[in-house]
């Protein structure tokens, strides 16, 4: 009872300096925690802000008052975006593009050929190798899979040279799409990941269908597939995103080709369109070009954000 | 441990709570409670979670040194809750906890001094099998006395050099294949003593001879090394002095005031880690192990080394928490015993969580049996088996379960519906008549109680234990709209009022409970429904059984006969219900043969259909 | 004298036999693609790559090599190398040498910021505050970005006050407006008669890394945060650990799977820092002149850069003779990254356990029972 005389056990100051936490669902670590995250993703995100801001200011503005952002001097503008995508002049300042509008169209038709097929076809080609290698037993196979996966420790670089000769010797660098995709379908990385995940499928399942009388292709396509939804789809996004961002490969295939742009991806227009277009008033046009590449990748991002993190984070684990 | 003069008395009585706080800064927030007389104590303990759920409603126990209680019950009971309270792992909601007098509610677990044994083993995985032993005792800081090494060491050299095997020990020392560390570390394995008086023994010899002469030469200075290390020893003592420092006897230093000996907080010695661990290790039987990491341990052997890293720090009070679960079946038996071997050995206090009744009863000194997050009995297990409070504890105690029958009583006899009749005597009438009667005073306490609508912590308790318990002897359906408590921010106090639960309100508990008043009295004046309870080993066969404690025959049809070896398990229906009858193998008795059975009258248990209570003829 | 076969005996073999053969077809059919892609995209280049670091290839005329020996590895490795006695080679290997300087260094600063922040910012989100889902996208987010729209950002935000970059328009006298990030030397230091510049392009190259560079990393040490079991957080609690003993002897020993990759695929992504010097200076700032002329002579060149410089035809008199030497030195780079991921794995190997201690308590026991 509440009395003035309180045995020193009763005494409320014993019970509240103790109790902070029984009946708060936010102790301190997460509302520090909190804090530090946001002002840690305010600063992140700012960059992207600013690409999409300053992108939309007319030319005259992005080189006079550059500090403006959000209330810039002479309102909004698709000023740049028009000079990508239909390569048009603006009056005042004299840009001149150089670039055929027809050519945006087409960098983004073959990056786009180059990511979704791409992807489309390794998925494939990785999904029935990984099929092969967990499911059929056939002597040497784990020799050989060993040394595929022995083959990640090499670095990209040192295949490079080897590549590109065989590839210029085929004259593949005057076709469009076929030197950007079918030199990925060896890629061992997405087919680790794929049997990996294969590998935690229990071997019942294919040997009850096994005794059932089902061939190979329709165990494939009828038991296996629906299983692995989750990771041939998050192989796919991944897939596709490192297909769509990729500069390096097309530049090196195409990039030399100044004559032939038609056969450029995205990417590498756009690269070439910020080594141009780089000092004060024509910083507009790359940052449009920056926003125009990166909207299909954000799209995917935003729409499957989770799933992506979450495949990321099982490859990670499953090391 | 800390003198319990350190801490501040609970009991006192403060004017006002200025004097507290500063009394509480003082000591540290350390309060102990004289008056509490157990070792381990929990008075009034309650959880509820933030949401309002209460998964421990009111436990009570007093634990004493050296005993092994079991907390067991059906998952959902609450006895995990209960023991990561004991632990530190959950917050108290509302209750005492006393550890060796001290009051724990609000102690960090590392400080409340006790080991824990979890469900998962819990081991360090980059740890070996060593490391994880030793790492309690690595990470803490030990209550010493503060000796003076040096003295300590002169003495025991002197000591030492008495000894008569001394070089033979000293050759042995160098002797890769006995000794398993550096030179000192046998001498001062085998004569128990400090590495440093075993380093300065052994640089003092050798200073004076090579190993090869020493067999012949020992003799010659040893009275020399003697006289030596006395004078070092007095001259360390006079220095000492000088500079003011009391020593006892011991070398320990003496506060100058109080003529206490000084105690510090230090790590332990490399030495003395050792020493424990490796008799952890012998007590477990892990030496083979000792350099193994955890994953490449089997299960038993990850669950001794879990029991090793409890036991080596000697705390006051053990935890265990479902230890046994993960093991397969032979290996369960195999450990259980090894607990209860381990806990004689050491002697320590446990308190042992499970939901296997067969390991509560091999294994405990004390039961506690709950459900739904009430203590239903508290005793040994010969009381919990013989004297079941309940339903709940008749039935979950005891394997094949006991066996529950619906009859009618009249008078001293309880008729099941069969027609069977079994006549208990004037006494258990009368007892019966005790039983309903207080039933009947304490139902028409509560009404009264609730009338007057005044809110102590008490009548809510007692009220939702009634309904929580009426619910085991119908239907246990009701239960759920009826447990939900939550904690009022509105009182001063806490108090537990009931949340807006759907079905529970003031009119419908006052109803419900003069619904069991009218039940509580007819039973008094008339026939009424019971429970009649027994247990598959006191049913027996007609012919072989010929005590004068036996009931009339009855005939079922066995559906199963089951042999278990040594017994039978006869399965058959009687009255509507699945019954089992343990029986000697050496019967003849088949499936679908008819066959004659008697029960044993004096253990028959009656039980009171709306509460589920045991009507007790001796109480 | 042949055995006797028994039709059965000979029925059997036969099926045996085809059986194989049927199941070595199976696998064959379903691996055809990838192990073909693999061959003529990954192993036939290896190996062709090291035959061509042998001789002086001409890209326009395959086949029409003259075979070198080991003249390219020597012009990397001898300073004082001539080719055929008469060409001086020695600014190939100058440059190459400081290609490789930068991105050493680069990466030693690199590595462990790349895997320090992301692991203090997944114990943040392993508080789980409000919203930790939306965090954990937004931190990810910036990995997802393409390199030339990166570029593009950093550009903006870098350029000199006159060419309108934000940052030194807003930040007006500060350090910001004030220097010439793209174009100019931060300090040179002399190592023998070479003097060296450490260009101030090296900040936006960092902030450019730091910013999209480590995303993967923080997704996977995240995940591995989450699958430290809890009850072993509780079982250091009753044995006495503080928060900092916690994340010493718990957090760290349960995610050493995790570091231990992201250590591996962060070195590797470092040692081939490429795009983003490409991207933003192209390689520049250009300021050893005595270098003018070689592959990747400018002052933010990386290994990489020095291959592509000669082999993507920018350069078309590079790309005509020097060809052999961007083989030789894309082999001398493959190796470096194997001896570095080597020294890594033996580093960080898993613990396998002896017999020490069990040996030492046998003899502790004997002891003791005297």
């Amino acid at each position: 009872m509440e009395t003035n005389c309180q045995t020193v056990e009763n005494c409320k100051q014993l019970n509240k300096r103790n109790e902070k936490n029984l009946h708060l669902k936010y102790p301190a670590s997460k509302i520090v925690s909190f804090i530090i995250l946001t002002i840690f993703c305010i600063i992140w995100i700012a960059p992207f802000i600013l690409l999409v801001t300053v992108s939309l200011r007319s030319q005259y503005d992005a080189m006079y008052y550059p500090e403006q952002f959000l209330y810039p001097h002479s309102g909004y503008s698709l000023e740049s975006y028009k000079v990508i995508l239909f390569g048009e002049t603006t009056g005042e300042q004299h840009i001149t593009t150089g670039v055929d509008y027809v050519n945006l169209l087409c960098w983004v038709l073959n990056s786009c050929g180059s990511a979704i097929g791409g992807t489309i076809l390794y998925l494939i080609v990785a999904s029935l190798t990984a099929y092969a290698f967990t499911f059929l037993e056939v002597k040497g196979r784990n020799i050989l899979f060993a040394i595929i996966v022995a083959s990640m420790v090499v670095p990209g670089a040192a295949t490079t040279i080897g590549n590109q000769t065989t590839i210029f010797g085929l004259g593949w660098q005057k076709v469009p799409l076929i030197g950007l995709i079918l030199p990925g379908l060896g890629g061992v990385y997405g087919m680790y990941l794929i049997k990996t995940f294969f590998g935690s499928i229990p071997k019942d399942l294919v040997e009850s269908a096994r005794m059932d009388g089902y061939s190979n292709l329709k165990i494939f396509t009828k038991i296996i597939l629906p299983l692995g939804k989750t990771v041939i789809f998050v192989q796919g996004l991944f897939g596709f995103m490192g297909g769509w961002n990729d500069l390096i490969w097309p530049q090196m295939l195409y990039g030399a080709n100044v004559n032939n742009k038609n056969l450029w991806t995205l990417q590498v227009g756009m690269a070439y369109m910020l080594g141009k277009y780089r000092t004060g008033n024509q910083i507009g046009v790359s940052l449009a070009g920056g926003v125009v590449c990166i909207i299909p990748v954000l799209i995917v991002y935003l729409l499957a954000a989770n799933k992506i993190v979450e495949g990321m984070a099982s490859a990670g684990v499953k090391r | 441990m800390e003198n319990n003069e350190q801490f501040l008395d609970g009991n006192l009585v403060v004017d006002d709570e200025k004097v507290a706080r500063q009394l509480l800064k003082e000591h540290n927030y350390k309060v102990s409670n004289g008056e509490v007389d157990s070792f381990v104590s929990l008075k009034g303990i309650n959880k509820v979670y933030p949401n309002g759920v209460q998964a421990v409603f009111d436990f009570n126990l007093e634990i004493n040194k050296n005993d092994f209680i079991v907390l067991v019950g059906p998952s959902g009971c609450g006895k995990s809750t209960t023991l990561r309270m004991v632990a530190g792992l959950e917050d108290i909601s509302s209750g005492y906890l006393y550890i060796d007098k001290v009051l724990s509610n609000y102690l960090p677990s590392k400080s409340r001094d006790i080991s824990m044994v979890f469900q998962s083993y819990a081991l360090y995985p980059q740890m070996s099998v060593y490391d994880n032993i030793a790492f309690p005792l690595r990470i803490r800081k030990y209550d010493k006395k503060k000796y003076d090494y040096k003295c300590v060491s002169y003495k025991e050299v002197l000591k030492l050099l008495t000894e008569e095997d001394l070089v033979d020990s000293i050759f042995k020392s160098f002797d890769k294949t006995v000794n398993f560390g550096k030179p000192y570390q046998y001498i001062a394995t085998k004569y128990n003593c400090l590495d440093l008086s075993a380093k300065t023994l052994l640089k003092a010899v050798l200073k004076k001879t090579k190993l090869q002469f020493l067999a012949d030469e020992f003799k010659n200075f040893k009275d020399e090394l003697v006289n030596e290390f006395e004078a070092l020893l007095a001259t360390r003592l006079e220095a000492l002095q000088n500079k003011g420092n009391i020593l006892n006897d011991e070398y320990v230093y003496l506060d100058k005031e109080t003529n206490e000996e000084i105690h510090i907080k230090a790590k332990l010695t490399e030495q003395e880690i050792r020493n424990k661990v490796f008799e952890a290790a012998t007590i477990l039987d892990l030496g083979p192990y000792l350099d193994r990491l955890p994953k490449e341990l089997s299960g038993g052997q990850m669950q001794r080394v879990a029991l090793g890293r409890a036991i080596v720090r000697n705390a006051k009070v053990f935890l265990m928490d479902e230890p046994l679960s993960n093991l397969d079946a032979k290996l369960r038996v195999m450990m259980r015993s090894e607990i209860v071997r381990i806990h004689e050995q050491i002697g320590a206090t446990t308190i042992y969580v499970t939901h296997d009744q067969t390991e509560a009863m091999t294994m405990a000194t004390r039961i506690v049996v709950m459900s739904k997050g009430w203590v239903q009995q508290v005793g040994t297990p010969k009381e919990v088996y013989s004297k079941p409070n309940n339903l709940f504890v008749a039935k979950f105690i005891g394997s094949p379960a006991m066996n529950i029958f619906d009859g009618t009583y009249d008078n001293g006899y309880v008729t099941l519906e069969d027609g069977f009749k079994v006549n208990f005597g004037v006494k258990f009438a009368r007892a019966h008549e005790r039983f309903y009667t207080k039933k009947v005073e304490e139902t028409t306490r509560l009404l009264e109680l609730l009338d007057t609508d005044s809110e102590g912590e008490v009548t809510r308790t007692e009220l939702s234990k009634i309904f929580s318990a009426k619910s085991y002897a119908k239907n246990e359906k009701e239960a759920k709209d009826i447990d939900v408590l939550t904690y009022s921010k509105k009182k001063k106090k806490k108090i537990f009022v009931k949340k807006a639960a759907k079905g529970f309100d003031l009119e419908e508990t006052r109803n419900s409970l003069m619904e069991m008043l009218e039940q509580y009295k007819s039973a008094l004046n008339g026939k009424h429904t019971i429970k009649l309870g027994i247990r598959p080993e006191n049913i027996h066969v007609e012919t072989a059984y010929n005590e004068k404690d036996a009931t009339k025959a009855f005939e079922i049809e066995p559906s199963v006969v089951e042999l278990l070896g040594g017994e039978y398990l006869i399965h058959a229906t009687y009255n509507n219900v699945e019954m089992i009858a343990k029986v000697p193998a050496t019967l003849d008795v088949k499936a679908h043969k008819p066959v004659n059975l008697v029960m044993s009258k004096s253990l028959i248990h009656l039980f009171d259909e709306i509460s589920g209570e045991r009507i007790d003829i001796d109480e | 004298m042949k055995e006797a076969l028994t039709l059965q005996e000979f029925y059997r073999r036969e099926e045996r036999k085809k059986g194989t053969i049927k199941k070595y077809g199976i696998f064959l059919l379903f691996t055809l693609p990838f192990l073909l892609a693999f061959l003529i995209f990954f192993v036939y280049p290896l190996f062709y790559g090291i035959y061509i670091s042998f001789t002086q290839y001409k890209l326009s005329y395959p086949g029409q090599e003259t075979f070198v020996g080991f003249q390219w590895y020597q012009v990397l490795f001898n300073p004082n190398y001539k080719i055929q006695g008469k060409v001086s080679t020695f600014k190939f290997y100058e440059s190459f040498w400081r290609a490789f300087f930068h991105t050493i260094t680069f990466a030693i600063i690199m590595v462990p910021i790349a895997i320090v922040i992301p692991l203090a910012l997944a114990i943040l989100i392993n508080f789980k505050p409000p919203g930790f889902k939306l965090f954990r996208c937004l931190v990810y987010l910036p990995s997802i970005v393409p390199l030339s729209c990166a570029g593009a950002i950093f550009v903006m935000l870098f350029n000199p006050a006159d060419t309108a970059g934000v940052l030194a328009t807003i930040f007006p006298n500060t350090i910001f407006s004030e220097i010439k990030w793209f174009t100019s030397t931060w300090f040179s230091f002399n190592i023998g008669s070479n003097v060296y510049n450490v260009a101030y392009a090296w900040i936006p190259i960092f902030c450019m890394c730091f910013w999209g560079g480590w995303g993967g990393n923080f997704i996977i040490l995240n995940a591995g945060l989450e699958n430290v079991p809890k009850s072993l957080y509780e079982a250091s609690s009753v044995d006495g650990c503080s928060r900092w003993h916690k994340i010493l002897y718990v957090t760290i020993p349960n995610i050493k799977g995790q570091l231990v990759l992201c250590l591996f695929t962060t070195i590797i992504g470092y040692m081939g820092l490429y795009g983003q010097n490409y991207v933003l200076l192209s390689g520049g700032p250009f300021t050893a002149s005595t270098l003018n002329g070689a592959p990747a002579w400018g002052d933010t060149s990386t290994l990489l850069y020095y291959i592509q410089a000669i082999v993507d035809g920018s350069n078309a008199n590079l790309q005509a003779a020097y060809y052999g030497l961007a083989s030789a030195a894309s082999i001398v780079y493959a190796l470096f990254v194997g001896l570095f991921t080597g020294i890594q794995q033996y580093a960080t190997r898993d613990r396998k356990s002896g017999f020490k201690i069990s040996e030492e308590y046998s003899k502790w026991k004997r002891i003791v029972k005297q």
